[in-house]
């Protein structure tokens, strides 16, 4: 008897929270979204949070701003994917050769990852800034010919924040391809070797098809942590200049925090989770065949 | 010969690409280091005197609502309770889901994973409103009790997985022996477990030391500030002040980068189960 109810006692105060600070929220986030809710009494029109249909997820819709939100979001996540994708599989097959110190350098190039996002932001806020080292560099080096006010400017805030970001995680695909990497065995190489194959060939016919599953999980985790990102935005531009790096989760937080329109900030936030749901159910396929 | 030359060549090669490699990855924090030390608040390219005035300022402010030694003692008294809370709960929900097979396991294994990838800013608005009800909002409860929602997932899952890594045989021999099987949980898994557990530890603590935007969005009190909403609020009080803001994020760093190095055994284990954002 005792046996039987032992696993469930043991579930019990995990299993507890998790409902009361996630399936909960999100079961409120939904319902939300299809009443009136503002946060406070003077914007409401009536008493209590009247069913008001699919009105919230109309308004956050309807203007461009939530629109260019999402498109900002879909240029922020592939192109961050993409530069640590590619800069992660190149450092991981750099850190894979044999050389002296190669312990010391793959513990030294994770720095960028083990740093806290808001210092991190920081310190790119100033060196990006008009008088900063960057643009010192840039003009030192003749890449550009005058200073480029990186984060000012509507054109230049979103590439610079993505160099940012994505230079942040490089080290973590090197570490997740550094792992995969580990266990291709060598006889498939010495057998590619022997059949004549040349480096390239090798590369192409047995490094990257063994490394099919690491990176889909690699891509799916960088996905779901892009789509989410929200602190190293605020800390660099707050989603400005002109709404140039406002992402889908920092317009939701500023509907509901600046505008306090929780019911409109809600349908934003249910669209992005049926997005995250998605890719956490391809992120769980994944796993399994990679464990 | 020819192939002799080839390699040494390959070899400078690799060398050169590895050097540049880690001094373009070296290069924010040791700008970082270099400015906090900066004698001069502003400078255009590189600090040309250095000292530690600095860090005298961040260490005893002479605003008192620029508090950092403050900021950093909520960050530390926040989530090193979390941290413990959360590990202490998820290790018997962890030893529970890697020993038992029972009905609707997967089901709540599933839910807790699948959580994990929740986005924080779709939480925030219920949490928030829940926190106001309960006028925990400003708290350090409040803000605990949040933190719990991405730690005890975390926890579990990757508890699970150093549990499972353990062979039931001693556990069996040791209650065949007459302990019961809380006792052999006890004496037998968790020793066993400890660096894996210790791991989970250290994962949970850097990811409620890097929160931002919980902390954004529950305190609004200065004194109250964790201590990345404290350099946040650094920025709009020292933006030329680039020594102050930058002895801050050492300051914020230095014990996130130190857990890493006893971490990295363990990385591939924490990232690829979800574990740590970056």
């Amino acid at each position: 008897m005792k046996q039987r109810w032992l696993p469930y006692i043991l579930v019990l105060p995990a299993v507890t929270i998790v409902t009361g600070t996630l399936l909960l929220p999100c079961l409120n986030v939904v319902i939300m979204s299809v009443t009136e809710w503002y946060l406070f009494a003077q914007q409401r029109g009536v008493e209590g949070h009247p069913f008001v249909g699919l009105a919230n997820y109309v308004a956050a819709f309807k203007g461009p701003v939530t629109w260019k939100a999402l498109n900002v979001t879909l240029v922020f996540v592939v192109a961050c994917v993409l530069i640590e994708v590619l800069g992660g599989l190149g450092a991981a097959l750099l850190l894979n050769e044999e050389f002296r110190g190669r312990g010391v350098a793959r513990t030294l190039t994770l720095i960028p990852f083990a740093m806290p996002v808001v210092p991190w932001a920081l310190a790119w806020v100033v060196m990006l800034y008009y008088d900063g080292i960057i643009n010192h560099l840039l003009i030192g080096l003749g890449i550009t010919k005058e200073t480029v006010p990186w984060l000012a400017h509507s054109n230049t805030a979103l590439p610079a924040v993505v160099f940012a970001r994505a230079f942040k995680l490089v080290p973590f695909v090197q570490v997740m391809f550094l792992a995969g990497l580990s266990g291709i065995p060598d006889e498939l190489y010495e057998a590619a070797t022997v059949d004549g194959a040349s480096a390239w060939r090798r590369f192409l016919n047995v490094t990257l098809p063994l490394l099919k599953p690491v990176s889909l999980v690699t891509t799916l985790i960088l996905a779901v942590w892009h789509i989410n990102d929200f602190a190293i935005v605020w800390v660099m531009t707050q989603g400005g200049p002109s709404n140039a790096t406002e992402l889908i989760v920092i317009n939701a937080y500023k509907v509901a925090f600046e505008a306090f329109r929780f019911g409109e900030s809600s349908a934003i936030g249910v669209v992005l989770l049926v997005f995250s749901l998605l890719f956490g159910v391809l992120y769980l396929k994944a796993t399994k065949a990679f464990e | 010969m020819v192939t002799r030359i080839l390699l040494h060549r390959k070899a400078i090669l690799i060398y050169a690409t590895v050097i540049l490699y880690v001094g373009i990855s070296l290069f924010p924090l040791v700008w970082m280091a270099l400015a906090s030390f900066s004698k001069d608040p502003y400078f255009p390219l590189l600090p040309t005197k250095y000292s530690t005035a600095a860090y005298k300022e961040v260490l005893s402010p002479s605003d008192p609502s620029l508090s950092f030694p403050s900021w950093y003692g909520n960050s530390v008294k926040v989530t090193v309770s979390v941290t413990l809370l959360a590990t202490a709960l998820s290790a018997f929900a962890g030893y529970s889901f890697s020993r038992f097979r029972f009905y609707g396991r997967n089901t709540l294994m599933y839910t807790i994973l699948v959580g994990q990838m929740l986005p924080g800013v779709v939480l925030l608005l219920p949490l928030y409103i829940y926190l106001k009800d309960l006028r925990l909002l400003d708290t350090h409860f409040g803000l605990g009790i949040v933190y719990m929602t991405f730690a005890i997932p975390l926890c579990t899952w990757l508890l699970k997985g150093f549990f499972d890594t353990i062979p039931t045989d001693l556990e069996e021999a040791a209650m065949v022996d007459g302990c019961s099987r809380v006792g052999a949980m006890a004496r037998i898994v968790l020793p066993l477990a400890a660096p894996g557990i210790a791991a989970t530890a250290l994962f949970a603590f850097i990811t409620a030391w890097n929160d931002f935007m919980f902390a954004l969005a529950i305190l609004s009190t200065p004194a109250k500030f964790t201590i990345g909403l404290g350099l946040m609020s650094y920025q709009e009080e020292y933006f030329f002040q680039w020594n102050i803001l930058m002895a801050g994020g050492v300051l914020m760093s230095i014990p996130a980068l130190a857990l890493y190095l006893f971490l990295q055994r363990y990385l591939v284990t924490g990232l690829t189960r979800g574990a740590v954002k970056g």
